[in-house]
């Protein structure tokens, strides 16, 4: 009777394990990563008046940073409820986002990628805080032309920190500003301690 | 009036050929407080047979005139008020004592008529001119010019005393209120003189017959003598030519918006012209034509700064004769958002000037400012600044008395100046709500000499809506031009900075193609905002062979994203442990059971 007991317990676990594996991994994924792709109707309309002005970058398609062996597609983002700004559902994808300027036009262009994801598998920015002054990052836009942008800085700020300076710039340059995590992990909020944002600016030619 | 550019400076800047910052000793005109309007402040006011002061009197009661003046103004005598006034008198001396001599005379007499080593005789620029101790100054039968629009002062450390019939000429943008002469011994002015100025001397001033004074005889401590002359405290301008002249003006503008939790206000930010202190709102004069004029201020790194007007986005510009120029400086805080969006306030300034044209020759004029508030929040802490007339006095409009510019209130503020020359007057005013600053320009034009009458154009723009949130959006600009003048303007123009195409929607009434008085011409344009932004638009209109301009700032609050939460992480050591454990009793479970079997 007992060793019947032990093995029912034993069965029990393992087959709960397996069941319930999947559930617990969907609950800890952030849920951030995965909910904001569909920008609000109202945004949605400030970007067809925009797709109407002329002449414009064509739209992003692909970013690549050779030094750090990303050469990954590009996702479209607009805001979280919270007016923060959208993530990649994949976290192999890096996002553009797409209420802002397009890589290449005046202003502060924003791509934002994951880092952390599982052990040993690595997230699209893992390695973006080994950008120095300097590397290169290009973008193909979706004409085909390439537009290259060379590192100016790293800043690691707060999750809540001001991030006017992410995002206004002045003058008629290009940049693109490249935004990740890093730090703690904290469950409860389920969020790093810090953002990382890499400066980089317009090659000129 | 505050204009502080020296031109001997710039002179040498331009002989090196070097245009970056450089040391500057302007001379700046002091607050005279109380006293400013007072044509005669004395301890005892002796008149000879008669005189006429256009402007406030004050004495003691035992040093009152024998012969009643006449006085345009109020007499004070030795009540609170003369006290008050007798020290302001006191603290702008310590303030024109205290300034820097941008030049020292050799040590002796000096006859300012005559003197070859300042410059050009009988010829002053803006700046501060010493004599050394115990030197007396004068100015002889020949007299003197005072020439730039900017600030004259003779700090003179003996007597002072002019020939009889001298005078003081002003010119290119020169102002009475604008010279100060302080002698530390006792002034005397000769006959049939005409003279600029402020004189502070308590050691006396004596004025010699038939004597035309403009400015002010300030003397709390001693004693003012007259003797049938008229002294008139009101501002006398003379013009900066429009043509073949070798000067031309910048007026440097700032707006400050706090939408970030900053605090800085509009002197926070210290203005310079190639290195030269200015204030917002002056206009200063510069020697034109002339390329590459740049614009700086003292940087604060939490404040982002852009430029507009006639300014490039690297605040520089060019100067042709008689440009009359606006650079418009934008300092944007850079910190945390605030909870709620401040919605920036708005207002309109407009200003006309009556008569528009002294055809006769040299008169007096009456500017009249209109300022209203085409905004949604009331404006509080308004100031208007007029580079060549002052003071600028608050008539009527504010109804409720609570100083601050309703949204259902007009101000009506005036001021009063004697014109010589042709002169463009240019008043900027500006005030705050929720941490915002508002601004307006309007300048006006009055011809002298000529019959012909000068157009105005006036501007304003509206933003719907004034914020928007996180990301941006659309916003419709609706600009608003009318002619406050008297002659139709044609060829009129708007442009904006920021956006474009500006459409043209009703005015016209009488289909002409002029903008005439009775008419309202209605513009908008329409463009997505992405950030906190100040637009300029500029309207003209020209009429009688002369062009109006005018300029409409708006800002508009843009809500700025919070950065993105990009990790994924605290799963991974979650599934390792609970796989573990998993595994752990799999094999547990087989163990045990092959021991069964």
């Amino acid at each position: 009777m007992q060793r019947n007991l032990l093995k029912r317990i034993l069965l029990t676990t393992v087959l709960s394990g397996f069941v319930f594996s999947p559930a617990i991994l969907f609950y800890f994924y952030p849920k951030n990563t995965i909910q904001e792709s569909k920008p609000i109707l109202l945004i949605k309309k400030a970007i067809d008046s925009l797709k109407k002005e002329q002449p414009r970058q064509g739209l992003p398609i692909r970013l690549k940073i050779p030094k750090i062996n990303v050469d990954t597609a590009l996702e479209y983002v607009g805001l979280t409820p919270e007016g923060d700004i959208g993530v990649p559902t994949d976290p192999f994808n890096a996002a553009w986002y797409e209420l802002g300027p397009r890589p290449g036009e005046k202003g502060n262009a924003i791509i934002t990628g994951h880092f952390g994801w599982k052990n040993g598998i690595s997230a699209v920015f893992d390695d973006l805080y080994k950008l120095t002054k300097g590397d290169k990052i290009y973008i193909e836009d979706e004409t085909g032309t390439t537009t290259t942008f060379v590192v100016r800085e790293s800043r690691r700020y707060v999750p809540k920190a001001d991030a006017s300076y992410v995002f206004i710039s002045n003058g008629e340059n290009s940049h693109l500003n490249l935004i990740t995590c890093e730090g703690v992990w904290n469950k409860d909020q389920k969020s790093y301690s810090k953002r990382l944002v890499v400066f980089t600016d317009k090659e000129i030619k | 009036m505050f204009n502080k550019i020296s031109v001997p400076m710039f002179a040498a800047v331009f002989a090196l050929g070097f245009m970056g910052p450089i040391a500057t000793f302007a001379a700046t005109t002091p607050s005279l407080g109380v006293a400013n309007t007072f044509g005669v402040l004395s301890s005892t006011f002796t008149v000879v047979t008669s005189t006429t002061v256009n402007g406030d009197v004050g004495y003691t009661v035992a040093g009152a005139p024998t012969t009643p003046p006449t006085v345009n103004g109020t007499i004070y005598p030795e009540d609170a008020t003369w006290t008050n006034a007798g020290t302001a008198q006191g603290t702008a001396l310590t303030n024109l004592n205290n300034q820097t001599c941008t030049y020292t005379f050799p040590d002796t007499a000096i006859n300012l008529s005559t003197d070859t080593t300042h410059g050009t005789v009988g010829v002053y620029t803006p700046g501060v001119y010493c004599t050394r101790a115990t030197r007396a100054a004068s100015i002889g039968t020949a007299g003197i010019t005072l020439t730039g629009s900017g600030t004259f002062i003779f700090i003179i450390n003996g007597a002072f005393t002019s020939a009889p019939g001298a005078v003081v000429t002003l010119a290119n943008g020169a102002s009475s209120c604008d010279v100060f002469w302080a002698p530390t011994a006792a002034t005397t002015l000769g006959a049939n003189n005409t003279f600029v100025g402020t004189i502070i001397d308590d050691a006396g001033i004596t004025v010699g017959a038939n004597t035309t004074w403009t400015g002010r005889a300030l003397a709390y401590g001693g004693t003012v003598t007259t003797d049938t002359d008229t002294i008139t405290r009101a501002c006398s301008v003379s013009a900066v030519a429009s043509s073949g002249s070798s000067w031309a003006t910048i007026n440097v503008v700032k707006t400050v918006i706090n939408d970030n939790g900053g605090t800085k206000k509009v002197s926070d930010f210290p203005l310079f012209v190639n290195g030269s202190s200015v204030i917002s709102g002056m206009t200063n004069s510069f020697p034109a034509p002339a390329a590459a004029f740049t614009i700086t201020e003292t940087n604060d790194s939490n404040y982002a700064r852009t430029f507009s007007g006639d300014c490039d986005i690297n605040g520089q510009l060019n100067l042709n004769p008689g440009d009359n120029r606006f650079c418009i400086v934008t300092n944007n805080d850079i910190g945390a958002p605030l909870p709620v969006l401040p919605v920036p306030p708005l207002m309109a300034l407009v200003k006309t000037a009556n008569p528009l044209a002294l055809p006769a020759g040299p008169g007096s004029v009456t500017y009249t400012y209109t300022l209203r508030n085409i905004g949604t929040v009331p404006v509080t802490d308004i100031t208007i600044v007029g580079d060549t007339c002052s003071p600028i006095v608050l008539i009527s409009g504010d109804t409720n008395g609570d100083g601050k510019l309703d949204l259902n209130e007009t101000w009506v503020h005036t001021c009063q100046a004697k014109l010589t020359e042709t002169h463009t007057n240019t008043a900027v005013a500006t005030g705050w709500a929720n941490g915002i600053s508002t601004v307006d320009i309007a300048s006006a034009t009055v011809i002298v000499g000529k019959a012909i009458v000068p157009p105005l154009i006036n501007i304003t723009k509206v933003p719907t809506p004034f914020t928007l949130p996180v990301g941006g959006g659309m916003v419709t600009y609706v600009k608003t031009v009318t002619n406050p003048g008297t002659v139709a303007l044609s060829n009129v123009r708007v442009t904006d900075n920021q956006c474009s195409p500006i459409s043209y929607i009703t005015g016209d009434t009488n289909g002409d193609s002029k903008l005439d008085s009775s008419e309202t011409w209605m513009y908008t344009c329409r463009t997505n905002l992405m950030q906190t932004t100040t637009n300029t638009a500029v309207a003209t209109g020209e009429a009688n062979g002369m062009t109006a301009r005018d300029f409409a700032i708006a800002n508009v609050v843009v809500g700025i994203p919070g950065l993105p939460n990009t990790g994924i992480g605290g799963t991974s050591w979650w599934i390792i442990v609970l796989t573990g454990i998993a595994g752990l009793a799999f094999l547990f479970y087989r163990a045990r059971r092959k021991q069964i079997i």
